[in-house]
């Protein structure tokens, strides 16, 4: 395990091991692709577990210093990343768009939470 | 019904958060269901308790604490009043931390982690004895 605070917590909580241990292995399966983000939904469905279980596996992996949570600011028209933060605090109620020339409010965004893989951690799994 | 307008672009991500922390409480796992209840916390906001519930609680036992210290006051000795004015702001003091750190309003500070922690600690005994007793 690359990190000694997962293993440290793995060994207190053996039921719940094998999953940190999957999680691990995905995020470097990621890493090795040159994926840098982490989608908590596609996480779960590939490691067969719920996503609110991931996401808590994630915070764990997120004190051990492996990923960093982000908020993209998404157009739902487009589909586009508008903005990214790495507070929910910073993220705006209004924008203006550049990909449709208008301006945004709730209606028409939505924020997505994903995981951003640490470049350290990305850059050994693509050594 | 027509559904509710969303007033901001954060309203489905913190109904998203308020899902994660009702399936916490039906995790079977405690030490998943205490991820899950972090992971509400850290990335949706959603706190154990609303500022407004912790204000009501507040108010309430600033109001017994009050009235414990009036009551020695008129009823007991100099030195009984002090000692249980004492107690009275110190226990008012630790409540108001847990209030503050259970509703969010002391963010990611250290001591909120550790009464958090603390918080933690009580929920996953009280599980595993839960757990334990039911089986």
């Amino acid at each position: 395990m690359q990190s000694k605070k997962l293993e440290s917590f793995s060994k207190r909580n053996p039921k719940v091991a094998s999953l940190v241990e999957k999680l691990e292995e995905y995020i470097r399966w990621l890493a090795e692709r040159g994926i840098k983000e982490v989608i908590p939904r596609v996480a779960a469905a590939q490691l067969g577990i719920s996503e609110a279980d991931t996401l808590g596996l994630l915070s764990l992996f997120q004190d051990a210093g492996l990923v960093k949570p982000r908020y993209d600011l998404v157009c739902k028209k487009t589909n586009s990343v508008l903005g990214s933060f790495y507070s929910l605090d910073e993220v705006p109620d209004n924008v203006d768009c550049q990909i449709c020339g208008k301006e945004h409010d709730a209606d028409d965004l939505r924020v997505d939470l994903v995981f951003e893989i640490a470049e350290g951690r990305a850059a050994n799994a693509a050594a | 019904m027509p559904p509710r307008k969303p007033r901001t672009p954060k309203d489905a991500l913190f109904e998203h958060g308020r899902q994660l922390l009702q399936d916490a409480e039906n995790s079977t796992d405690p030490e998943l269901k205490k991820l899950r209840i972090e992971a509400a916390r850290r990335y949706f906001k959603i706190h154990l308790i609303s500022p407004g519930v912790a204000l009501v609680v507040g108010l309430l036992v600033f109001s017994v604490l009050a009235a414990s210290s009036i009551y020695s006051a008129y009823h007991a000795s100099r030195a009984i009043f002090v000692s249980v004015s004492t107690v009275c702001v110190l226990f008012a003091l630790v409540i108001s931390l847990f209030l503050f750190a259970l509703s969010g309003i002391m963010g990611d500070t250290l001591v909120a982690k550790v009464i958090l922690g603390m918080f933690d600690k009580v929920l996953a005994k009280f599980w595993r004895a839960k757990t334990d007793t039911a089986e």
